[in-house]
C-alpha cells in the first residue's frame, strides 16, 4: 500500500559536510573553554607581536602606562556589564563620564570643592543619571536602547552648557595625585582603583542575590518574577550602579588631565560595549559575567598601546582596532543565542 | 467523474516522532474533492502535527502520502503549496505593514517582473482584485495596508491567497488547511467564515481543526477522531453529533497504579489551607472553593473556561481576575503585590509555560533550583554560598531523580520532564505549604510524568495542599481528591473522587461542553 517510505535524514553526506559537522561538534562541546581561553590567547599573541616589534612594550614603565590607560575603560565596562547582563543597554555611559568630568572640573575651579567632596559629588551625579535612566525605562516603559539614547543626547547638551563650550582648566594637587600618582610602588592609583572596583563588582555579579537576579531577569524575565524576584528594583539598581561607576570613571579621567573637555568620555561607550561582548557576555542578557569583562578591556587597551608603541599611524590604529574587535567577537559569540540577538 | 469518487489526497500509516517520542502513529486520512474534513481530538491528540505533515512542515517518520494520484513527499511548506496544499495558520502568516496585494504575491513577485527586474504593480493589483471579487471579498482593497484589516478579514485574505497560489501553480482544486480558524474571532465572523467556506468548497477541499465540537458538526462532511496520536474513529453524515465525537475522543482505560491512587488520602476534617470566595473578573464569574491540607483538588474544563485564571489569581500571577477574596491560612491575600505575599505565605507555583515561566534556560540546574530561596543558601546575608547551593541542588536532584550531568549543567539541555522537576524542586526548596500547578505534565514523557505524580502524592502526605489545574482528563481524575469542572468562567460541577469511586471521563466531559 505504501510506496514511499520516509527515513529521517540519512542521506549520504559528503566529506566536507562531515568535517563541518565535526568542527561544529568540537566547538559546541568545548565552547565554554574556547570562549574563556580564546580572547586570552588573542591577548598573548598580540603581546608577543608587539614585544617583538618593540621590546619596550614589555617594560614596566609601559605596563604601568597600559594600566593607567585601561583603568577608566575597565570601570565603565564593569558598570555597563550589569545592565547588559539583564538584557538591557545603557548608551549614556560615555555621556555620563563626560558630564561628571566637566562638572567636577567646574566645581573645583569655580566653587573650590575639596577632594573628598568632589568624589562624593562625582559618584552622586553618576548615580543620579542612572536613576533617570531607570525611571525612563521602568516608569515610562521605554526600551532601554531608546531611553538611554535620549539621555545620552541630553547629558551631552548639559555638559556643553556647563562648560560654556570651552575647556575647563583647574588645579588640584589632590586630584592629580588620585589620577596620576601612586601609593603602592609605581603602580598607578587609577589602576588600583579600577582593579579594586572590578574585583568587588565581579564578586557581586557572581555571588550576590542582586547578581543572580540580573542573570535570571536577562535569561527569563517571567520566570524571575514568578520566583519572587523584585524585577523593577533589580533593574533600577543595575542602571544606578552603571551610572555611579561612570561617575567614578569621569572623575579619574578629569583628574589625569586637569582639564574638562567636551566629549572627552564619549568614545568610551562603544569601547565598553565591545569589551563586554569580547569578554563573552551576550548582548541579549542572561549569560556571561562581570568578571569576564576584564579580558575584553585588556584586548582593547593592549591593542591601542601596542599599536602606538609600534608606531602605527593613528588612523590605521582605529581600523585595526575595529578589525580585532570583529575577530574577537567571532571567537566568543555564543551563536546558540543569535536568534534573540539578531 | 463516474462511480465511486477517488480521494485527491491520501495519507497511509502516517507517523511522526519528536526526540523519539511518538506523537502520531499509523494515521490514515483521505480528502475527497469538494469535501470539508474535520480532525477532532483532545489537546495533544496529534491534530496539529498531522496537519503540519500534510502541509510539509513536518516530515513523517514513516508512512506515505499521495496527492492528485501522484506520490507526495514535500520537504517544506513551499513544496506543499506548489503541489496544491496551503495552510491558514493560527498565528497569521501575513506581514501587517505590507499592502494586501503585496502579501498575496509575497515571494512570487518575480512572475510580474519585466526584463530589467521592475515589478508590474498594476498587474499584481489587477489579479488580486479579480480573485478577491471572485471570492466575494470586494470590500477588501488590495492596496490597503494588511494591518488595517481586522483579524477575520486577514483570515479571508489568507484564504484568498491560497486560491491565488493554487492558480499560479496551475492547480484547479487546492486543499486548504485551517488550523483553529475560529479561535480568535467572534460569533458573527465565524458565521461569515463558515458561509464562505461552504461557498468556496465548489473550488477546493478543506481540512479543519477547531477546539469547538459544535463547529465540526456544523461544517464537516466527514470527521476523523484522534486519541493519543492514533486514529480512533471516522464519522460521516448522520453519524456526526457532539455526543458521538465526545465519546470517541475521551474514554481511555485509566491505570490506577499509574496515578498511585492507593496513596490518595482520606480527608475528614483536615484544616483548610486556602479558601477562595467569589472570585470574579475577566472570563471568571463567582468562583468559590476551599482547599484542605493534604488534599489534591483538581480543576478541569475546556481551553478558555477560566481555570488558568483561577490558578493565576491564587498565586498572584498578573494579570488575574481582581474581585473576590483569597485566604491563605485564614488571612486574605492583598491585591497589590499578591505574588510576593503568596510566596511568603508558603505558596509555590508550577506555571504552564515551562520554558518562559518555569526555568531560566541559560542558568544552571543549581541556580534554577535556588532561585526562589536564595536566603536559604546564603551564609553572608545577600551573598550566595556556592557549597550550600550545590548541596541543596544535589538533594533535590536525588530526591526527584532529575536526570542531568550535575548541578552545574545548564537547564536548557535538560528534557522537558527534567526541566519540570527542576521547577518543582525550586518550590520544594522553600518548603511550600500550598502548591499550585498548571498542566504540570504537559510535554513531559511518560516516565517523568509518573515520577511527578509520585512527588505530588508525597507532598499531599506531608500535608501540603495541592491545586492541580489540568487539561489532561485521566490525570485530573486519577490524582484528585475532589474535582471542580469549570465552563465559561463558572464552576459547573463539583464531585468527590475517592480512590474507590472515581468519576468517568464522560461524566466530567458532559459538564464541560
Amino acid at each position: 500500500m505504501s510506496n514511499t517510505w520516509y527515513e529521517p535524514q540519512t542521506t549520504g553526506s559528503t566529506a566536507g559536510v562531515e568535517a563541518k559537522v565535526q568542527i561544529a561538534q568540537f566547538y559546541n562541546r568545548h565552547r565554554p573553554i574556547i570562549n574563556a581561553i580564546g580572547p586570552l590567547l588573542l591577548l598573548m599573541a598580540m603581546a608577543a607581536v608587539f614585544a617583538s616589534i618593540n621590546p619596550r612594550f614589555l617594560s614596566w614603565i609601559n605596563l604601568f602606562n597600559l594600566m593607567r590607560q585601561s583603568s577608566i575603560l575597565l570601570i565603565v565596562s564593569t558598570g555597563i556589564t550589569f545592565v547588559i547582563l539583564m538584557g538591557a543597554l545603557d548608551l549614556s555611559v560615555g555621556a555620563i563620564v563626560t558630564l561628571v568630568a566637566i562638572s567636577s572640573a567646574v566645581l573645583i575651579r569655580d566653587f573650590d570643592v575639596g577632594a573628598a567632596g568632589i568624589a562624593v559629588a562625582a559618584a552622586g551625579i553618576g548615580a543620579l543619571c542612572g536613576l533617570v535612566n531607570a525611571a525612563l525605562v521602568l516608569r515610562l516603559r521605554l526600551p532601554s536602547f531608546v531611553a538611554t539614547l535620549g539621555t545620552m543626547t541630553i547629558l551631552g547638551g548639559v555638559s556643553t552648557w556647563i562648560s560654556g563650550g570651552a575647556n575647563v582648566f583647574f588645579q588640584s594637587p589632590n586630584l592629580t595625585w588620585i589620577g596620576s600618582g601612586s601609593v603602592i610602588g609605581r603602580i598607578p592609583n587609577s589602576g588600583v582603583f579600577a582593579l579594586l572596583i572590578f574585583v568587588v563588582a565581579s564578586f557581586v555579579g557572581a555571588r550576590s542575590h542582586f547578581g543572580r537576579a540580573l542573570f535570571a531577569i536577562g535569561g527569563g524575565g517571567l520566570t524571575a518574577r514568578l520566583s519572587g524576584i523584585d524585577v523593577l528594583r533589580t533593574k533600577a539598581a543595575a542602571f544606578v550602579v552603571s551610572g555611579m561607576l561612570c561617575g567614578v570613571a569621569g572623575l579619574l579621567l578629569v583628574a589625569r588631565t586637569s582639564t574638562g573637555t567636551s566629549r572627552m568620555g564619549d568614545d568610551l561607550l562603544l569601547q565598553a560595549i565591545a569589551a563586554v561582548v569580547m569578554g563573552g557576555t551576550a548582548l541579549s542578557g542572561g549569560s556571561g559575567g562581570v568578571h569576564r569583562t576584564l579580558t575584553g578591556v585588556l584586548v582593547i587597551a593592549v591593542l591601542q598601546n601596542g599599536l602606538n608603541i609600534a608606531g602605527v599611524h593613528t588612523y590605521l590604529q582605529i581600523m585595526v582596532t575595529g578589525l580585532i574587535v570583529v575577530l574577537s567577537v567571532t571567537i566568543t559569540l555564543d551563536r546558540s543565542r543569535l536568534a534573540s540577538i539578531k | 467523474m463516474s462511480g465511486v469518487p477517488t480521494p485527491i489526497y491520501t495519507m497511509r500509516n502516517g507517523s511522526k516522532r519528536f526526540n523519539g517520542i511518538c506523537v502520531v502513529e499509523g494515521i490514515d486520512l483521505d480528502v475527497f474533492p469538494n469535501e470539508i474534513v474535520g480532525i477532532a481530538g483532545e489537546n495533544g491528540a496529534g491534530k496539529s502535527t498531522t496537519l503540519k505533515m500534510i502541509a510539509g512542515i513536518h516530515t513523517p517518520n514513516a508512512g506515505s502520502m499521495r496527492l492528485f494520484g501522484k506520490s507526495f513527499t514535500p520537504t517544506s511548506y513551499t513544496e506543499a503549496v506548489e503541489a496544491g496544499i496551503s495552510m491558514v495558520f493560527q498565528e497569521q502568516a501575513l506581514i501587517p505593514s505590507l499592502a494586501v496585494y503585496e502579501n498575496i504575491f509575497l515571494s512570487l513577485e518575480a512572475n510580474f517582473a519585466n526584463r530589467i527586474g521592475i515589478v508590474d504593480r498594476r498587474a499584481m493589483i489587477a489579479v488580486s482584485e479579480r480573485h478577491l471579487k471572485d471570492l466575494g471579498l470586494d470590500y477588501i482593497d488590495p492596496c490597503r495596508r494588511t494591518g488595517d484589516y481586522a483579524f477575520h478579514d486577514r483570515q479571508m485574505i489568507e484564504i484568498a491567497k491560497a486560491f491565488v497560489l493554487a492558480e499560479h501553480c496551475h492547480i484547479d482544486h487546492p486543499i486548504i488547511l485551517l488550523d483553529e480558524p475560529t479561535a480568535a474571532i467572534g460569533e458573527r465572523q465565524i458565521k461569515i467564515l463558515f458561509e464562505s467556506i461552504r461557498r468556496y468548497r465548489r473550488r477546493a477541499s478543506f481540512v479543519l481543526i477547531t477546539h469547538r465540537l459544535v463547529e465540526y458538526v456544523e461544517l464537516c462532511d466527514r470527521i476523523y477522531v484522534f486519541k493519543d496520536g492514533r486514529n480512533v474513529g471516522e464519522f460521516a453524515g448522520e453519524q456526526i453529533s457532539e455526543q458521538s465525537l465526545h465519546r470517541a475522543m475521551v474514554g481511555r482505560a485509566r491505570d490506577d497504579e499509574y496515578f498511585m491512587e492507593k496513596r490518595q488520602l482520606k480527608l475528614e476534617g483536615a484544616p483548610i489551607a486556602v479558601s477562595v470566595k467569589g472570585l470574579s473578573g475577566h472570563n471568571v464569574q463567582n468562583v468559590s472553593f476551599e482547599l484542605r491540607k493534604g488534599e489534591i483538588l483538581g480543576i478541569g474544563g475546556l481551553v478558555g473556561c477560566g481555570k488558568e485564571a483561577v490558578a493565576k489569581a491564587v498565586v498572584g500571577f498578573e494579570p488575574f481576575p481582581p474581585n473576590g477574596t483569597i485566604e491563605v491560612g485564614g488571612e486574605a491575600l492583598p491585591l497589590r503585590g499578591r505574588g510576593k505575599a503568596a510566596m511568603l505565605r508558603g505558596m509555590g507555583f508550577v506555571p504552564k509555560e515551562r520554558k518562559t515561566e518555569g526555568i531560566v534556560p541559560y542558568m544552571s540546574v543549581q541556580a534554577n533550583m535556588s532561585l526562589a530561596s536564595l536566603p536559604l543558601v546564603s551564609r553572608l546575608s545577600g551573598f550566595i554560598s556556592r557549597s550550600r547551593e550545590r548541596l541543596l541542588a544535589e538533594k533535590y536532584i536525588n530526591r526527584l531523580r532529575v536526570r542531568c550531568k550535575g548541578p552545574a549543567q545548564l537547564c536548557q539541555f535538560l528534557s522537558g520532564g527534567n526541566q519540570q522537576k527542576v521547577v518543582i524542586a525550586k518550590w520544594l526548596a522553600r518548603k511550600v505549604q500550598v502548591m499550585v500547578l498548571d498542566n504540570p505534565t504537559r510535554g513531559v514523557d511518560v516516565g517523568a510524568k509518573q515520577e511527578i505524580y509520585g512527588v505530588l502524592r508525597d507532598l499531599a502526605e506531608e500535608g501540603v495542599a495541592v491545586l492541580l489545574v489540568t487539561d489532561d482528563l485521566p490525570e485530573l481524575i486519577g490524582m484528585s481528591n475532589r474535582i471542580l469542572v469549570m465552563r465559561e468562567g463558572e464552576i459547573q460541577f463539583l464531585c468527590n473522587a475517592p480512590a474507590d469511586n472515581k468519576p468517568t471521563e464522560q461524566e466530567l466531559v458532559q459538564h464541560m461542553v
